[in-house]
């Protein structure tokens, strides 16, 4: 499958996808995330790093409930992560393709490029996107984007969550909230 | 210092002159600029500069071996992780009731 990033127009204002952290009982961060709107209406793709998936996955399963009705699955065998760097401005890769799961500009920094989540290698035109292994770290650190053990146990606002639109002052009650809350 | 420079051999101020000399590329360019126009030369062939994003030195793209997928999948799925995360939705007024809901929840099992 071949991604053809030439028939899509950009629209970062409706990127599926939002920055967020999940927090202990006692305010203090477990991982960051980026949760991702997929294509099915009740299905939330969480993206995080791996040094944090089995702390993450402990965490959710603690409050799965007998109610609760979501089934939480680690896919990341089957999906592939595919950045894009320095896109031209008025071009972005297909969000409805059939082997792209989700798609969307990273809403942390304007230079953490366009994430594209698929079942399979997206394709990515090798002469216009050549591949430099590196960047994303690179890029990542001097936008002042924490990620994984770097920012694990302090609290939300420490680690720039703030910042990169990562904390709702404005919504309901969530677990680590007195903490976040009141800094 | 100047009985240094009176004594120097003639050979050597002779290669000094010349390396100080343009090379002959370069003064060929010099002579051709110098005939042009200056104004209508550099409108008229000096390219655009690209936008920061649209230079090619900056495309290129990585596959993310670091980074773990999972997924939330069931009716309740936004409502589970509203209460679980820092951050908001668009829609505030669905989900202030549901993690409120799921405040009482986990209040009642602590």
């Amino acid at each position: 499958m071949c991604v053809d990033i030439t028939k899509f127009s950009t629209s970062t204002s409706t990127t599926p996808v939002v920055p967020t952290t999940f927090l202990s009982g006692k305010g203090r961060v477990i991982c960051d995330t980026l949760v991702w709107k997929t294509s099915l209406p009740d299905q939330l793709l969480l993206d995080v790093p791996t040094e944090t998936t089995d702390d993450l996955l402990a965490h959710l399963s603690t409050y799965v409930m007998r109610r609760t009705k979501v089934t939480i699955a680690d896919i990341t065998k089957d999906v592939i992560l595919t950045v894009l760097y320095g896109l031209p401005s008025d071009v972005s890769p297909p969000p409805d393709s059939s082997s792209v799961i989700a798609a969307g500009a990273d809403p942390r920094a304007p230079h953490l490029g366009f994430r594209i989540v698929g079942r399979e290698e997206t394709g990515v035109n090798e002469e216009l996107f050549p591949t430099q292994e590196g960047t994303y770290q690179l890029l990542r650190r001097l936008s002042g984007v924490p990620e994984g053990d770097e920012i694990r146990d302090l609290t939300a606002l420490e680690s720039n969550a703030e910042i990169i639109g990562g904390v709702a002052f404005d919504k309901g009650c969530y677990l680590g909230q007195e903490l976040t809350a009141r800094r | 210092m100047l009985r240094s420079l009176v004594n120097t051999p003639p050979r050597l101020v002779r290669s000094l002159s010349t390396t100080t000399a343009p090379p002959p590329g370069l003064q060929s360019t010099l002579d051709a600029l110098q005939s042009m126009d200056p104004v209508s030369s550099v409108s008229s062939t000096a390219p655009p500069l690209p936008a920061p994003n649209q230079a090619k030195w900056g495309r290129s793209h990585e596959i993310l071996s670091d980074r773990s997928l999972i997924t939330v999948t069931g009716t309740g799925a936004v409502k589970f992780l509203q209460g679980l995360v820092t951050a908001g939705e668009c829609n505030l007024s669905e989900y202030k009731l549901s993690s409120y809901s799921l405040c009482i929840t986990l209040t009642l099992c602590v």
